[in-house]
């Protein structure tokens, strides 16, 4: 839905730096390069980021009550 | 044996360390006062007024929860074993369209707010709406996971005695150095000293115990603290090792206790 505030394994905080991937990687980056640069360095919290797909703005739109 | 201290790297939000002198029983130890009993801030329970957004109170209150919130040192006695009752609220009240962020909390107390403003707490739309109230305490990491301080892991320091009748053992030389691995060239063989995680190229596996030999230094550890903002990784190393101590002192006089009897 929107991303997980924190990586699901080890718990770093990874939501601060999801719009900064997102945006770097959609100009044409290289995805494992950005998660470099962004420190992100294990892979649970690389697989967090990487296969995150963000539904939130497609559900929004919609009146829930 | 005197345990011995060596700082191998220090950077804001994390610090690696090997401590000589200690067995397994006690590093695991330390490690887990950290991950347990640390107490750090964090969001314990919300009242929300006003939610129009996509996502439901429990989820946004989860959320808030997982933010890491700076918690003061100096202002609460965090080694005791009993934790002082302070409440703080942060309040937030948004309109759509936009993200909301932490940094957008309005905390009643300056010591105690989020240490990164930038986490997305939730999207809004046009005129959705969001306030509420939401009070953080401190607590620990055995109650729930958004108390732990940080992050901590250590391993054994190894030394890998590489045999120069290995075939291609420059490579493996090439590659210690490029992961900044002390490498100590001897006549007929090299030494690699593990200060971090070193993984052997599998076309070297078939070497392991004939050219290859891991050599596990004893009662050395190689520690990783990692801080997720809320205490200097320092204090969240000395605060384990108090918190450790006071709790073995009130074992010890728990068992004075049961033997005077
Ligand atoms: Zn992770």
């Amino acid at each position: 839905m929107i991303v997980p505030v924190r990586c699901f394994t080890c718990g770093k905080v990874l939501a601060d730096k999801y719009y900064e991937f997102k945006k770097r990687v959609e100009a044409g980056e290289d995805p494992g390069k950005v998660l470099d640069d962004l420190g992100v360095e294990r892979y649970c919290c690389r697989r967090t980021l990487l296969s995150h797909v963000e539904l939130l703005d497609q559900v929004m739109v919609y009146r829930v009550y | 044996m005197e345990p011995k201290f060596q700082i191998l790297e220090k950077k804001e939000d994390s610090i690696k360390f090997i401590v000589e002198g200690i067995d397994v029983t006690f590093a695991n130890a330390l490690r887990r006062t950290i991950l347990s009993e640390v107490p750090t801030f964090a969001v314990d329970e919300v009242e929300f007024f006003e939610n129009d957004s996509a996502l439901f109170d429990e989820i946004i209150a989860h959320r808030l929860a997982l933010i890491p919130l700076k918690t003061p040192v100096d202002r609460f006695s965090l080694d005791a074993l009993e934790l002082d009752d302070h409440v703080v609220t942060l309040s937030l009240e948004a309109e759509g369209p936009g993200i909301v962020y932490s940094g957008d909390l309005k905390s009643d107390d300056e010591d105690v707010k989020p240490t990164n403003p930038n986490i997305p707490i939730v999207k809004l739309a046009e005129k959705q709406r969001l306030s509420f109230n939401a009070y953080a305490r401190l607590g620990r990491g055995k109650d729930h996971a958004k108390w732990q301080p940080g992050f901590v892991y250590y391993k054994y320091l190894t030394k890998i005695h590489v045999s120069k009748d290995v075939p291609d053992w420059k490579e493996l030389k090439e590659l210690a150095e490029k992961r900044k691995l002390p490498v100590e060239e001897k006549e007929d063989e090299i030494v690699i000293t593990t200060t971090s995680a070193f993984y052997l190229p599998r076309k070297f596996e078939k070497y392991v115990g004939g050219g290859i030999e891991e050599e596990v230094v004893p009662n050395t550890f190689v520690f990783t603290v990692e801080t997720n903002g809320e205490l200097p990784v320092e204090e969240i190393v000395s605060i384990a090792l108090k918190i450790l101590m006071r709790k073995s002192d009130r074992f010890i006089s728990e068992l004075h206790k049961v033997a005077s009897d």
